[in-house]
Order: structure tokens, then sequence, then C-alpha cells
């Protein structure tokens, strides 16, 4: 391991340049880790390390980025000739056994990184196998794959190797080869690296449909503590350069139409959850900021599943709070699709979710002012409100009522469910048939199966009771339980 | 205006949609509504009573042409679309669908708490739904430059789904055979074409082919998260049926 030092001097200055000139003054060790990298490389290129182990190792170093979607824009090749087409919905290919959609080939370019963010599996200071693929490799593995319909386009993220410039520049190689070589028009998702130059990030942006910069942290003080390297400047820098462009970018759209799109999807990001000690709350005002500053098209949780121990990071045997993950992501849909605001779902006094009954069902037991709705009356707003009634729902029940007014048998038949709803509406201003209203009755009913078995083993018989009574009495928001999943 | 009457008769067409018209347009005239409607592929031949339909397109435009005026044209298709659902006797839901579309006008698109709208409409549904799933889940092997692959859906989804690959790939040769339906889609340089197709056999694939297949699994393996391993999950997105034909379940 200590012979390259020698073997290749100018390397070795290249390498001391760089990060003297990036990082200021380093400690010595990680000069020469940064060298061993560089050698291990060419290992891997002169050994020719088998596409399969590539394939292996960058995949699994992607899978934890959750952002799959290929939705966004629409484009076919029938009028510009090549391959690929982008339909606006998105395309699920298959699942994987975690039971996640996969529609694009998510991997990095490579998992050398010169960063030692403390939850990453690649940062430098960890002791794994370290490869990289060649551009053409990549690009061809992509069209093979696209060929056979296993996927619906690319998701390129990369270790930072050398420096972010080297890096951003070979991420480019990559996609033009794919863009102009292989005349792809497919969906493509590339990560803008963070301390990349602007120009780069530019050229990655015209040949990308989405990029996206992971905000990583809830908070800046969680990402100072994690991701050493990492500065909230040098995440938001890029997030508003991508902004800017967009947005110059339809100017020009419309003056010129000729004009190369610049991320026509949008951006997103990515956040861990569960790793930092941030509420619900906190995490929610943060999400909504960003669709509103940044405007960005998605934010991701991912919930932190530990690979390395830390002193800094929950113990190795913490389960992924996916339970948490999975409230935030309904909320998330709550503030983009049903009007609702941060501060509605959470506030300083209930700042974390409620286990046991979903962000829309909360807010329903605590707004009983708003309720019962009237089916054939109510706005489409309002309808959305009503728990168990989804976007489509409401507009099947808004055309059907135009023919006829509805009763609860005709709501069945329109496929609305109503075992959540029937509490929150009235048709023709009556009730539903043999409805008793027990709030308990309404709070078992509004949870799912899974959430049911577990409000009911989290309390021995007589904590259940006494909790009954609690809740009769005192309204019924659940007291601010403690989130472990 | 004379009531239509039930009448103990079978028509037979030729499986068409212009073929289907051409009966609605002879229980029409005839004010009679047979007790079944049965197309080619499904018929035995000599069926007794059974009233054999010929496709006229004169008459078959007439029918589009009154559809579209005293329906409206969403009906027309809503129409087209039922006919390559799996609901059961089909047609004859299809021609009440239009004796009470002809009642009520254009509205009868929207009167989704209907039992035949309704029916129609769930097995609409459900064909855009497998046509979509198909998008993503059809798997391509190439052979010599062809690309092929064969599916068992329960629905007749090629019309709907084909098109979608010559956008994807113009430049390339596919053909998609459907096994359930007996056709075939086939399309090359800018043209999509239909064919009856019975007893195609899968061509054998080559080493290139195998290779790809392999990394596709591997990647497949590779990207699940054990942590988060949820099987159920997985079964409802991606119902069991389809995985006998993709690469990474074989
Ligand atoms: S920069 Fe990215 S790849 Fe490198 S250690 Fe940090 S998170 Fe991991």
């Amino acid at each position: 391991m200590e012979k390259p030092l020698f073997t290749d001097p100018a390397a070795a200055r290249r390498m001391t340049d760089f990060t003297n000139a990036h990082n200021g003054i380093i400690p010595f060790y990680n000069c020469l880790f940064g060298i061993t990298l560089v050698f291990l490389l060419r290992i891997c290129h002169t050994l020719r390390m088998d596409i399969f182990e590539k394939l292996s190792i960058l995949g699994a170093a992607a899978k934890y980025d959750v952002a799959c979607t290929s939705s966004g824009t629409e484009q076919n090749s029938c009028e510009t000739g090549g391959m690929g087409s982008k339909v606006p919905c998105g395309i699920c290919h298959t699942f994987a056994a975690d039971g996640r959609c996969v529609s694009l080939l998510k991997v990095l370019l490579t998992n050398v990184c010169v960063y030692d963010c403390k939850y990453c599996f690649n940062r430098k200071s960890n002791d794994i196998k370290r490869t990289m693929f060649l551009p053409e490799e990549l690009a061809d593995l992509t069209i093979q794959f696209y060929k056979r319909n296993y996927i619906e386009g690319l998701f390129l993220s990369s270790g930072v190797i050398k420096n972010p410039d080297y890096t951003c520049e070979l991420m480019i190689k990559t996609l033009s080869i794919l863009r102009h070589t292989h005349r792809f028009n497919g969906y493509i998702h590339a990560k803008a690296i963070p301390g990349a130059d602007g120009k780069l990030l530019r050229q990655l942006g015209l040949l990308a449909d989405r990029m996206s910069v992971n905000i990583e942290m809830p908070s800046q003080n969680s990402l100072q503590l994690l991701a050493p390297d990492k500065s909230k400047n040098s995440i938001f820098a890029p997030m508003n350069f991508i902004k800017e462009n967009i947005s110059e970018n339809t100017k020009e759209l419309t003056v010129y139409k000729k004009v190369q799109k610049f991320v026509p999807a949008g951006q997103s990001t990515q956040m861990i959850i569960g790793a930092t000690p941030e509420t619900d709350n906190h995490i929610l005002k943060l999400t909504e900021n960003l669709y509103k500053k940044y405007k960005l098209k998605r934010v991701f949780f991912s919930a932190y599943t530990p690979v390395l121990s830390d002193k800094l990071l929950p113990s190795v045997d913490f389960k992924p709070p996916l339970l948490r993950e999975h409230r935030l992501y309904q909320a998330d849909w709550l503030m983009r699709y049903y009007n609702f605001s941060a501060d509605e779902i959470l506030d300083e006094k209930t700042p974390n979710f409620n286990p046991f009954i979903d962000p829309k069902c909360n807010w329903a037991v605590n707004h009983p002012e708003f309720f019962p709705v009237e089916v054939n009356k109510a706005s489409k707003d309002e309808l959305l409100r009503v728990p168990g009634i989804g976007v489509r729902s409401a507009l099947k029940i808004i055309a059907a009522r135009r023919y006829s007014a509805l009763d609860f048998d005709a709501l069945k038949k329109l496929g609305v469910v109503l075992k959540r709803a029937k509490y929150f509406i009235v048709c023709r201003g009556k009730q539903f048939d043999g409805l008793i209203i027990l709030k308990d009755q309404i709070l078992q009913a509004l949870m799912s199966k899974q959430e049911l078995t577990m409000y009911k083993d989290s309390f021995s018989p007589s904590q259940l009771e006494l909790f009954r009574e609690n809740l009769q009495t005192a309204g019924l928001p659940l007291p601010g339980l403690p989130l472990r999943t | 205006m004379k009531n239509f009457t039930k009448q103990n008769i079978i028509y037979g067409y030729d499986g068409t949609f212009d073929g289907f018209l051409c009966c609605a347009f002879e229980s029409f005239s005839r004010r009679e509504i047979p007790s079944a409607i049965i197309s080619e592929k499904d018929s035995q031949p000599g069926l007794f009573g059974q009233f054999n339909i010929e496709t006229d397109f004169g008459k078959s435009e007439r029918v589009k042409r009154s559809v579209n005026e005293k329906i409206n044209p969403d009906a027309l298709i809503f129409l087209r679309d039922s006919l390559c659902t799996n609901l059961p006797d089909k047609e004859l839901v299809m021609l009440e669908f239009m004796r009470l579309g002809y009642k009520t006008g254009s509205k009868i698109m929207t009167m989704l708490s209907d039992n035949i709208v309704n029916a129609l409409n769930k097995a609409v549904r459900f064909l855009y739904n497998e046509s979509h799933h198909y998008k993503g889940f059809i798997r391509f092997s190439e052979v010599d430059g062809l690309f092929v692959s064969s599916i068992k859906p329960k629905n007749f989804v090629l019309p709907y789904t084909a098109p979608h690959f010559a956008q994807r790939m113009p430049e390339e040769k596919f053909i998609i055979i459907d096994e359930t339906n007996k056709a075939a889609c086939v399309y090359e340089k800018w043209k999509l074409s239909l064919f009856d197709a019975k007893d195609i056999t899968m061509p054998k694939t080559d080493e290139k082919e195998t290779f790809y297949r392999n990394l596709w699994k591997t990647f497949h393996e590779t990207i699940a998260i054990k942590e988060r391993f949820n099987p159920k999950c997985q079964n409802t997105h991606l119902p069991k049926r389809y995985r006998d034909r993709m690469t990474e379940f074989l």
C-alpha cells in the first residue's frame, strides 16, 4: 500500500496541491489516504474489475438514495430520432425485495471519496473496496438495460474523486456519451456535486432532466457535525444556482424556441431522518421552505440505516425509523396536493407525529368545527380534508353529484372508501346509518391494521383503559408519544 | 317507439370494434336484445341459433356518428376501450350502455353510480392499469437485432402498450407476443402492426443476452435494503402473475 507514494510523484504532488487548495491545511495522513485511493483506482483499472462486481458495489453504494421517480417531463424520440421517451407519470419497471419501485439504473460513478461524512458508507476513512465505472462502460450499460425495458433511465451520483470539479467532469462525460453518441433521450437524474464549478454544473444541468443536491441533514448543526467537509453553503449555493438557471432558462425558452432545456424536470433533494435530534416539526418547516424558496419539485426523506458505528451516530443496531419516514411522506403529500401548510400539520406544542394515526386524520380529529362535510355541496378543498377521501375520490364525487344527489350507497359504488370517511361526512344532511360516535371507536377506525396492533401492543390492558379514559376526557389528540418504531 | 325485447338469439361477429358496432346496428334496428354476442375467436362453429353478422364499415360508421352526436365522443372511446377488457359478456353490457346513453345523452359519462356505467368503468380502469403496468414490466430480449417479448395479460393490452414502445425506441425493431389473446404486435420503421399469432415459440437467447440478463439480476438483488425487507409491499405493487416473464425473477 505504501509503494505508489513513490512510484508516481506527480500524482502525489497533484493530490497534495489539490487538498491544500481546497481544504486549507490538512493533516498529512489525509493526503496519504487520498493517494492510496488513487492507487486503488489504478488497480481497478489495470485489473479490469469484473463489471458484475462493479455493478454490485456501485449499485449497493447508491441504494440509500431514495429519489427514484422518473416523472416530470414528456418527450419521445419520434421527432428527434435516437432512442428514449419520457412519460409524465413515471413508470416502475420492477420492485425490489424491500417494496421500493425501481425505475432508474441508480449507481455511483465511483465510490472513491475524498470526503469523510460520518453517516456515509463511502467515507474515505472506511476500509472498503473501491471501484469506478468508465464513462463509456456506464453509458453502454444504460443503453443495454434501457432497450430491454429494465429501466426508464439513469440516476447518476458519485463520491468525490480527486475534487468536485474532476468528479463533475467525469459525470458530464458519461452523460454526453449517452446523449450524443447513443442519442439517448430517456430520463437522466444527476446529483450535483457540492463545491463543483458553476460552469460545470451548468453543463451537467443541460444534459440531465433532473438535478438534485442532497441537503443531507435537517439542520446546519447536524451537517457540521456529521459532514465536516460539506458546508451549508456548498449545498444551498448549488441549489440556488440550479433554481436561478431554471428560471433564467424558462425566460429564454419563451423568447427562443430552440434553447436547450436546463433540468426540465426540476430539482429535488434528500435528507436523512433519525440520525440527528431534529423534530418532525422542524423537518416539515424546512421542507415547506425548500419548496417555496428553492422551487424544488420533490423533497425526499430517508430513514437512517446504520452502516457504520461512530460515537456521533445512533448505535449500529438502531432500527431505521420507517414509520417516521412514512409520516413525513404523508405530510409532504398533504402539503403538495391537499393545500395543507406545515403549521396546520404540526406545531411547537405537538412537534412530532402521532405514531398511531396519520397526519390528515390527526388534523381532522383536532378540528371538529370543520365537520361534518356535506358531500353534495362541499368544495374540492373541503372534500380533500375528509379522512379517507383522496384527490381521485373527490373528483369522482364532484363529477357524479352533477348527475344526481349522492347518498352513501352511491359513494360506495363510486369506490369511495367509507371506513374512515363516514365519521366526517353527511349525505343530503343524513349521517351514515347506525353510526355510533364514540371517540375511541372513531380513533380505532382511523387506524390502519398495523397502527391498531401497534396501538394495542403498546399498552398493558389497564394502561389501555386509563389511556382511553384520558382520551375521552381530554379530547382526541394523542399525547406526544416518543416516536419509536 | 317500440320497446326492446329479449330474443333467444346469439350474434356472432369478428371481434373487432367495427364488428361490434354492426351488432349494435342490428340490435337497434331490430329492437331486440340478443342472449349473447360471441366473437369469432371464442365461438365454436355451427353453434345452434347463432346469427353471424358481417362487418360492414358503412354501418359501423353510421353508429359511430350517432354515438358521437347523440351521446358524446368520449362515449365512443369508452366503448372502444370496453371491448378490450376482460369483463364477462362485455358486448351485452356495452349494448345496454348504448341503450342507456341514447336515453340520457352526454351526461352518461358522469353517471358513475349507475350499475352499468360503473361495471364498464371498472373494467376499463383495470385495462388501463394493466396496460400501464406492462409498460414497465415487459422485458425484451435481443435476438439478432430484433427485440422480442411475450406477455400473458388479462385484458387486451397490446393497442395501449405497444405505441409506448414505438415512441421509446423508434429506430429499433420489436415484437410483442400476447399469449392470452393470440396476437402479436410488430414494429419496424415507424410502422406498428397487429397480427393474429398462434403457437409462436420464443427464440433461444445468446451469450450477449444472457450477460445483460445476469447483470440486471445482479443489480436487482443489490439494491434491496435488507433492513427494509418487505415482500408484502413488493407483492401488492408487482403481482406475482407478472413475474414468470420478468428477467430478474427467473
Ligand atoms: S461526499 Fe458523498 S460519497 Fe463522499 S463521504 Fe460524503 S456523502 Fe459519502
